[in-house]
């Protein structure tokens, strides 16, 4: 069954009943289909990673409920009966390279599904198929992880947490720090894991960019309130808006009202390169050429 | 005059096939800001321990405003080289943001009273002092960056070596730190040094010095290697949204100019030939 994730009036305190009590989630209301791609975007302290952790219930509301699938979490919820959702929705950190250990690649991605009862040799098996799932060549199944490339690391990373067999796959900027060419194959990785296995994707960005070319969906955060809901289309259209709570553009919509300024039109604001393009050939010579 | 000249270095690390640096020769004049840039993996960060003396080179020569680097000059050779690194949070040694950029001057046993006058001045020029007796951990990514810068001016080195300094930040952080450094830059003729896979800041250089698999590959201008469009990517690079925007065109049957534009050049050239007059 495909799991669906929805926030109901969602609040959260850190050291909640002391003094030094902050409030890191207001009101939250929100909805995750399964099958959809969500970007989550806001400035640094925006609520982004309290708002995650609440996905697969790390953290509990304060008050409030979260329902995943067919559980229902509130603050009396007991800690037990957690497992089971921390294997239907898989959580890739920051630098989650930080947290290989083992002695290999093949032992680190068979890790989890080890602690959650699977016998070594299914476990193996498995690790196997997610590591040629993640691109990950065999000859390097044998190595230590600290051996390899900053982008391969993070690949045996994603792969030790498919390896739990998850419907929700959720992301806190897996690319930050990659190089433009290890960035685009993790993005590469993520769409097709959801195109191909049917995944549920929650990303975690400050990549506008990304936000256009993938999601379908985006949360924007600030101060702790979910401030604005909608489609990339939806939310790109106000620039003013985005200034004001220091959020960008992607970077085709921006150089697209910078030619608006200089008499170009555009019926729909372009969000990638290729819709910028089709509206631009139109208005353009065909011959054109600056070497007059 | 070079304030860096590397002639010949080689560098091997202990459990590999292959070296990590490759009989590498290059210049850099004083005052000037050079981008090294390639992959991940291409050697770039190898390069800049050498420099510094973190790691010794096989064989080769650096010499650095003048003197050879060598055990016996390492240290007078670091009071002149400022670094900052890529993940400001493994840099910080203060309790509060004042006590931070102050390290490098107990370093290097300045007297309190003149401590006191730079730490301010340092974080005054990076737009930090109201934050002075503030904890490093509670700032966001950019504002650490600028911390970080302020701890390098407050020691007033000659140069400036930036390793992927910018690459944990977001597009703002980014922009705010490199207008921070091209003023620095002009008001301390610093040279800077800046290893880096960010258009951006590649963009900022005088020069480009390409490395790949330890080899030195080419010099060039921003504009010569941005003309390169997709073999960027190959080079550690992203594609500048010119040179995808005009990739798009022709690919649409617009015939668009060889020659590299930026933003602004761009829109010129559209403007120029837009149908919409």
């Amino acid at each position: 069954m495909a799991t669906e994730i929805k926030f109901e009036q969602v609040n959260y305190w850190y050291q909640a009943g002391t003094p030094f009590a902050v409030q890191a989630l207001k009101n939250i209301d929100l909805h995750i289909t399964p099958g959809s791609f969500t970007a989550v975007v806001g400035q640094t302290g925006s609520g982004k990673s309290t708002m995650i952790q609440h996905l697969n219930a790390l953290l509990k509301p304060s008050s409030g409920t979260v329902t995943i699938g067919d559980q229902v979490i509130t603050n009396e919820t007991n800690n037990k009966h957690l497992k089971p959702l921390r294997k239907k929705v898989g959580m890739v950190f920051q630098f989650p390279e930080n947290q290989l250990f083992e002695e290999t690649v093949l032992k680190d991605i068979a890790f989890g599904p080890q602690n959650f009862g699977v016998s070594e040799a299914d476990a193996t098996a498995l690790a196997k198929r997610m590591a040629a799932e993640v691109g990950l060549d065999e000859s390097l199944l044998s190595r230590s992880p600290f051996d390899l490339s900053g982008g391969q690391m993070r690949r045996v990373a994603i792969a030790g947490v498919l390896a739990l067999e998850p419907e929700v796959l959720v992301l806190d900027e897996p690319t930050a720090g990659l190089d433009p060419r290890g960035r685009l194959e993790i993005m590469q990785l993520v769409t097709q894991l959801r195109d191909e296995q049917g995944l549920t994707i929650v990303l975690i960005t400050h990549q506008m960019d990304d936000v256009a070319n993938y999601a379908d969906h985006v949360l924007v955060m600030g101060h702790g309130e979910l401030i604005k809901q909608g489609s990339p289309r939806e939310i790109f259209s106000d620039p003013k808006w985005l200034e004001a709570h220091q959020l960008g553009l992607p970077s085709a919509t921006k150089f697209a009202y910078e030619l608006q300024q200089a008499g170009f039109r555009f019926d729909t604001m372009p969000l990638t390169v290729d819709e910028l393009a089709d509206e631009l050939a139109p208005q353009l010579q065909k011959g054109a050429n600056s070497h007059e | 005059m070079a304030i860096i000249q590397v002639e010949h270095l080689n560098y091997q690390y202990s459990n590999t096939d292959t070296k990590a640096i490759d009989d590498v020769s290059f210049e850099i004049q004083a005052g000037d800001w050079v981008a090294i840039v390639g992959h991940n993996g291409s050697g770039k960060s190898t390069l800049a321990k050498l420099l510094i003396g973190l790691m010794a080179a096989d064989s080769g020569k650096i010499t650095i405003d003048g003197q050879v680097l060598s055990p016996d000059t390492v240290w007078q050779i670091r009071e002149k080289v400022g670094m900052v690194f890529q993940n400001p949070d493994n840099q910080f040694v203060g309790a509060t943001v004042a006590d931070d950029v102050a390290f490098g001057m107990e370093n290097r046993s300045i007297d309190r009273d003149t401590m006191v006058t730079k730490v301010d001045e340092a974080l005054k020029q990076v737009d930090m002092l109201a934050y002075k007796n503030r904890e490093p951990a509670n700032l966001s990514g950019g504002q650490k960056q600028r911390v970080a810068l302020a701890g390098i001016i407050a020691i007033a080195p000659k140069i400036l070596i930036l390793d992927e300094a910018t690459s944990m930040l977001d597009p703002r952080g980014r922009q705010e730190i490199l207008a921070v450094i091209q003023q620095l830059k002009a008001q301390l003729n610093l040279t800077v040094l800046s290893i880096t896979h960010d258009i951006d800041e590649a963009a900022n250089a005088d020069r480009l010095v390409v490395i790949d698999d330890g080899h030195f590959v080419e010099e060039a201008t921003p504009e010569e290697l941005f003309s390169h469009g997709k073999q960027l990517v190959e080079m550690g690079l992203d594609v500048p949204l010119p040179e995808k925007v005009k990739d798009a065109l022709q690919e649409r049957h617009v015939a668009v100019p060889q020659t590299y534009l930026d933003e602004r050049g761009l829109v010129d050239w559209l403007r120029r030939s837009s149908l919409n007059k």
